[in-house]
Order: C-alpha cells, then structure tokens, then sequence
C-alpha cells in the first residue's frame, strides 16, 4: 500500500469508527472493512435498490434521506420504512443472499456507505455488538413485515403480529445442526431469516434419507406445533448457520388471550398448511428424473437459466466446447457435456451454471468471491478467488472447475519471437512465441458465465444443429419444449 | 429425426429464385439471361462458401465479436433500469407496447449495451396466470449480430440447392464442353453428398442416441480412463511377468483380447488365495473392452454421419476453383 492509499484508508477507518453501528469493531476487522467499502453519493430521486433484485452491498446513509417501498401484485404500493443519516439498510440480503425485499430510493441528495455483504456478514457473525444492534434494529422495523411475509401470518391481523414481535427470540444455529428431529414433539415455529435449512425425510421404501425441500427467505416450519398433534413431519438440518425468529407455543398462547379469534384463525391456517406439507402433490405432470425433481420441483435452480441438449439432434460435433474454448482468453471450456439425462435419454441438462436459488458455491465460499447479480444469476469475482475449491467441491452438479492460468499482474514481457508466431491462425505451425512462466500461474475457479458482455452464447450460436438451447427448467419439464430459430 | 433442417425460409427463397429463373429462361434473351444467372449463380455461391468461414471463425479466432464485449458493469446497470420497467408495467405505469419498445430502445442506446442486448416484449399467453400480473414481459437476449450458424447452414443448403439449379440453367443443361461438363458433374457430386449429409444429420443423432443409452459417450472416455488406471494400479502388486503382461494390455489394446485369454489360463493355474487379484484384473479388462467396443460403436456412426463430406468437401474446392476460372476467363476473354 502506497502513502496516499494509506492516508485514504485512515481517513475511512475514521468515518467508520465514528458511525454508531460500526463502534463494536476494532483492529484488524476494522481495517478490512475500511478497505472493501466505498462512499459514494446520489441524487434525490436515484433508485438506490430494487425490490426482487438481489444485491451483494450494505447501505448506511451517511447523509441525506432514503425511502423503502414495496409494490405488491395487486398494484399497490406500501412504504415500509424510511432511513436518515445513521441508519442502514440491506442487511437482509446481505445476510440470506435472497432478493432485496423493497425498492429503496432517495428521497433526498444522499452519501451511502456501501460495503460488500462478504464484509457484513464477517461483521455480524463476529462482533456481538454489531449482530446486536443489527437485530435490534430489525426487530423494531422489519420483525412484523417478515412475519407477514409467511404463510401462517398471511391474514393475521397487525395486532397479532405486533404481539408476536415483541415475544419472538431471535435465535441462531450453527452450520450442520440439527433443529429440529422427525417424530419429535415440536414446541415452536421457526422463520428463517437468513441461511439455508434443509428439510429431511427418510423413504419408506429405501430408508435413505431424502432432501424434501430447501428452506431460505422468509420460509417458515414448525406450524405444525399450533396443530391438535404436534410433532415435527421431518427433521431439520441447517446446511450453513441459520439465523431465524422463533416463535414458541407459549407465547402463541399469550397472544390468543389477547387477541380475540387469533387462536381459531391461526390453528385452522396451520392445520392447512400441515395437510399440504403431509404430501399431497398438486402439481399436474411430475418430471421424470430425481434431478429434475429437485430443480424443479424443489426450485433449486433461477428459472431460464438451464443449458439443454436435444440428443435427437445433436450430432456430437463438439461445435459448442470448441467455440466456448474459441471465446475464452484462458482457453478452457466452461461447458462440459457430461450431465443429467433424462430418463428417455433424449434430452441433457449439461454443465453448466444453473444459477442455483440456494447456490451452495456461494454458501461455502469464505473469500467473498462469488455473488449474486442483480437477477439472481451467479458470478464469480476474479480477483478475490483464491483457488481454494471448495466451491467445486460444494457443486452438486459438478460445473465448477479449478483452472490454472497467468496472472497478468506477475506475468514477464514475452520475448520477442519470430514474425510467423505473432501470425493468426499460422503461429500454431510454428510453436509458442513465450516460454512457460511456472511463477506467474495461479488458480481461479470458472464456470459458465453466460458469455455475460457478448453478443452472444458461444455455444448456442455456433451449434449447425439447433441442439442446444437455454431453457426454464420448468417449462422444460413440463412441456419438453426446445427452442427454435 | 431431426427436421429443423426442412424447416426454413430458405427453402422458400430457393424455391422462388429457381421458379423465377425457369420463367426468365422464357422471357429474356440468351445473353442476358446468361448474365444474370451468371452473376446470381456467382453470389450465391459466395454465400454458400461463407457459411465455411463462418463456422470456422471462432476456431480461427478471426471473429469481431469477441472484441465488443461491454463490461459487466455497465450490464447490470442496464439491467437495473430494465427491471425498473418491469415494475412500472407491473404497477400499470406502462400500459402498451407503444409506449414499452421506445423505452427499452432508449435504455439499451444510453447505458451503451445495444450491440450486445436486445430486448423483445411479450405478452404472455391470454389463459397464462402471469397475465394478470404482468401484462407485457420483458424477454432480454444476445444480440447475434452475425446469426447463429444454424441459420448459416440452413443458408447454404437451399441457396447451394438453388446454385446447382441455376449452374444447369445458365449452361443450358450442355454436357458438351469441358467447362459446362465439369461445373455440372461436380454441381451434382457437392448437392448430392450434401443431401445425403442433411439426411444422415438428420438421422444419424437418434442412432448414437440409441447405442449410448447404458452409457454416455462422453462419459465412455473418462470411464475408460478410471479403468485404465486402476488395471495400471492393480498391475503394480503383480509379479514382473504378468505385470508386464497388464501394462501392455492397458496401453495396447491390440494385445487384450489374447492378453485375457492368457490371464484366464494363468488364473485356473494359481491357488485360490492368489487368484483375487488376477481374477479382478480380468474383470477391470472385460469392462473396459465392453467400453471401448461401446465408443467403437458411436464412433462408426460418427464416421457414417460425416463420410459424405470426404467428397462434399474436396468437391466444393474444385468447384469453386471452376466457377472462378470460367468467371476469370469470362472477363479477360
């Protein structure tokens, strides 16, 4: 670090311990926040956040007035919230990696703060302090919204939901522990505020457990404590750490002496709900795979986002890899034919990205190095990928590679080489022009990008046989529709 | 089968180019009927060879478009007015496409993302759910400034169909002279091996489909491999001979069918305690001999579906070499 970089980094190392939130964290956290946050201002009227969109920063206004609204389906538009100078906002998706819950605009000419939510989380899960005022904050302003946001509290009445606010424990769970066991009486039910629970059940048929669904953002369980029987219809297990509002049966019952009718409304809801999670299937044409099963039906994947092979007409030229090799400097296919097939053998999820809705590459990276676009798709950030794999282990569908190439920061100037090698097309006949340079090699995790920036996908371009095509998982599924040109 | 290759504009085009030539042949004289199929015929076949550099293009790296990549930063700032829309048709702001397109346009123009974006608006099916919530959605796609080689190929199979007709027309149908007899000889050997190319494209992917159907062919090489390795692994707790013996099978496969049948009678020659390794062995070799016989199998139908083009390809050189002697000698004589 230069002598001006320094200076720049005291000087926001200094904003920063002033700003009330951030008073808790000190040393050597304190400096790296400081070096991955920017301030940046913006006019009156600047969307600063889109509701549905995913974000990967946290906002503190520094000056200046924000305002949060949602628009809901039916038209209306309902504001949830305003924030002046010291206060904060997106610290949900920072902390779920779920799509922002409320369009967020300034209302006035603003200064943000804005650090990566890799740097927020780190903050949260360290310093208590931090997690505490962050949680205060949400119980006082969101608590009652995110309740509504859950099945049971859908047509329940503020007063209930002001009720249960003020009882509810914020309480978190470490990653792979277990919440909640099947058989079990269940005494609370759970919201998930942020991290991945996955719900288990074990095949009749098989004894093997299964993975019946995935539970993030504003997923809730645990209804089925408020029903005449309760006992947990499944266990649950949280694949990272989990923070999530629990709700006892105790503190229901103190909001039904309260409230008139509460009781009656909340335990005929739950009781709807129970039956629909007994497994009653409503979804008219079941794929044919237990992959397709899980992308679709378990939503596992970001809608459009699937790279399908027609195998009636793919002639195996291998047109596709070689021109995803063609487009990429490193000269690696991020495109691999080797994936699921369907039972028919006629059609191949291949792999690449699905842009998973609980990316499990992301959830195991500790660098800060993969996040979400503003539409949920997937990206890898070059430079804070260390190779360490753990993201191509974590993959189930194995689209993450490691690749090794030049770093261009350490890279030596080639030496000159003879005219014919610096020649298109020719320089192949006539060797390479620079000598491997073993010191400049490193290891970066890749996967399809969707040739993000082209005027094009590479491989979907280059196919003479129309074989090959992005499709809805779910239309896919249903209809075993394909593109055409 | 697939039929996408019959399906196509082109063919249409073709169809018409060839109906109106048979009708000119009528109406004009000779010579300027020999001109403008002349210099018809001559684009077309410009366009039919294009397809070639086309598909190449890529590989060679010669392609313009890897070069208007937009920065991703500049995308999501796109995307984030796009989505902008979507809210304001959602809220009902936005009620027609009238007032959606020249919007859109307009965002694709200032954010600088127009040569690589487009942005197509649909409504959504009458009887479709998502219509009552989104009344327009926005469809947002690359852009495919040179069209996808689908396209291209589609191109040079009716337009060469057209070429080979126009070739017959402009000389006449005379076999007579040296030039009229190679140009239509060698018209005829490129539109027949491609038709047969088209038929076995079309064909030729349900076959392997059907041979793959225990194992994938791209799987096959990495499964072969793992083979080879564990044989490799298991070879090196062997005695000298008959390690000798696995490793040749392992890298030679000309040697494993008589490698196996030597295994088999060492093994009914060991006691039973030594016999496991040498028995697993053969079997590590069995598998692997089914699975190369598998990808023999793909490969021979890979071979089948492209043959043809041994002589499509050298026979579309020698044709283009033709018609640009016959147009040079056109001109200068």
């Amino acid at each position: 670090m230069n002598a001006s970089e320094a200076a720049e980094s005291a000087d926001l190392i200094e904003k920063l311990a002033k700003i009330p939130l951030f008073r808790d964290i000190k040393g050597k956290l304190l400096k790296e926040l400081a070096q991955d946050l920017r301030i940046e201002p913006f006019e009156a009227g600047a969307v600063l956040l889109h509701q549905g969109e995913y974000t990967s920063s946290f906002y503190v206004v520094m000056k200046g007035l924000a305002t949060a609204y949602r628009a809901e389906t039916d038209g209306t538009t309902e504001i949830v919230g305003t924030h002046a100078a010291g206060d904060w906002f997106g610290e949900m998706p920072a902390l779920s990696h779920q799509p922002q819950f409320a369009t967020v605009k300034a209302s006035a000419p603003s200064v943000l703060l804005v650090l990566s939510d890799h740097r927020f989380r780190q903050a949260y899960q360290r310093v208590k302090g931090f997690a505490a005022m962050i949680d205060e904050r949400y119980r006082e302003r969101a608590l009652a919204v995110h309740l509504r946001s859950a099945p049971l509290f859908h047509r329940a009445p503020r007063q209930v939901l002001d009720h249960l606010s003020e009882q509810a424990e914020l309480v978190t769970f470490p990653e792979n522990s277990t919440i909640a066991t099947e058989g079990e009486e269940a005494e609370a039910v759970y919201l998930v505020r942020s991290g991945v629970v996955k719900r288990v059940g074990v095949s009749a048929d098989t004894g093997q457990e299964t993975i019946q669904a995935y539970l993030c953002e504003n997923s809730s369980f645990g209804e089925c404590s408020l029903s005449s029987q309760p006992s947990w219809p499944a266990t649950y297990k949280t694949m990272t750490r989990v923070d999530t509002v629990r709700l006892t049966r105790e503190q229901f019952r103190r909001v039904y002496r309260e409230v008139q009718g509460a009781e009656s409304l909340l335990t005929r809801t739950a009781e709807a709900l129970n039956f629909e999670e007994s497994g009653v299937n409503t979804s008219s044409s079941p794929p044919s795979d237990a992959e397709l099963d899980l992308m679709v039906n378990k939503k596992a994947v970001v809608g459009g986002r699937a790279l399908v092979i027609d195998l009636k007409r793919c002639t195996r030229c291998n047109a596709c890899v070689e021109s995803c090799v063609a487009v990429h400097d490193d000269g690696i296919a991020r495109l691999n034919k080797r994936g699921i097939r369907t039972e028919a053998g006629e059609h191949m999820l291949t792999s690449a990205c699905y842009h998973c809705k609980i990316p499990e590459c992301m959830l195991s990276c500790k660098y800060g190095a993969i996040r979400r676009d503003l539409n949920g798709g997937i990206d890898f950030i070059f430079d804070n990928c260390t190779g360490c794999s753990k993201c191509e282990e974590s993959c189930p569908y194995g689209v993450i590679s490691i690749a090794e190439m030049v770093d261009p920061a350490k890279a030596k100037e080639p030496a000159p080489g003879s005219f014919f090698r610096e020649l298109p097309v020719l320089n192949r006949f006539f060797g390479k022009s620079e000598p491997e340079d073993l010191e400049a090699r490193m290891k970066k995790a890749i996967k399809c990008d969707l040739c993000a920036g082209m005027p094009f996908e590479a491989c979907v371009y280059n196919c003479p046989c129309s074989a090959i095509s992005r499709i809805d998982p779910e239309q896919f599924a249903a209809e075993g529709l394909f593109d055409h040109d | 089968m697939n039929t996408t290759f019959f399906r196509s504009w082109y063919l249409v085009l073709s169809l018409v180019l060839v109906a109106m030539f048979f009708v000119l042949e009528g109406f004009l004289d000779r010579a300027d009927f020999l001109n403008l199929s002349g210099w018809v015929g001559l684009i077309l076949m410009v366009i039919v060879m294009a397809y070639t550099l086309r598909k190449r293009l890529y590989q060679l790296k010669l392609s313009p478009e890897t070069r208007s990549r937009v920065p991703l930063k500049k995308l999501e700032r796109a995307e984030a007015r796009l989505n902008e829309v979507r809210n304001d048709i959602r809220r009902g702001a936005l009620k027609s496409r009238r007032e959606i397109e020249p919007l859109v346009r307009r965002i694709l123009r200032e954010e600088k993302v127009a040569r690589v974006l487009r942005v197509e608006v649909v409504e959504p099916e009458k009887t479709s759910s998502r219509r009552r919530v989104d009344p327009f959605v926005l469809h947002v796609g690359p852009t495919e400034p040179l069209g996808r080689v689908s396209v291209w190929l589609r191109a040079h199979l009716y337009l060469g169909l057209a070429f080979a007709v126009i070739v017959w027309l402009h000389g006449g149908g005379s076999l007579d002279s040296p030039m009229g007899l190679a140009l239509n000889v060698l018209s005829l050997i490129v539109v027949v091996t491609g038709i047969a190319g088209i038929f076995l494209f079309s064909l030729g992917p349900s076959w392997i489909t059907e041979k793959e159907k225990d194992l994938p062919y791209e799987k096959a090489f990495v499964y072969r491999q793992s083979l080879t390795e564990k044989i490799e692994g298991l070879a090196e707790s062997l005695v000298p001979s008959t390690r000798k013996l696995c490793l040749e099978m392992a890298h030679d496969p000309r040697r494993v069918p008589a490698g196996i049948q030597e295994l088999r009678t060492l093994s009914s020659s060991l006691e039973p305690g030594s016999r496991k390794d040498v028995q697993d062995l053969l079997v590590l070799l069995t598998q692997r001999e089914r699975v190369s016989r598998a990808l023999g199998e793909v490969w021979r139908i890979k071979f089948a579906i492209n043959f043809w083009r041994l002589v499509h390809i050298p026979a579309s050189v020698l044709l283009t070499g033709v018609v640009l002697a016959h147009v040079y000698s056109i001109w200068r004589y």
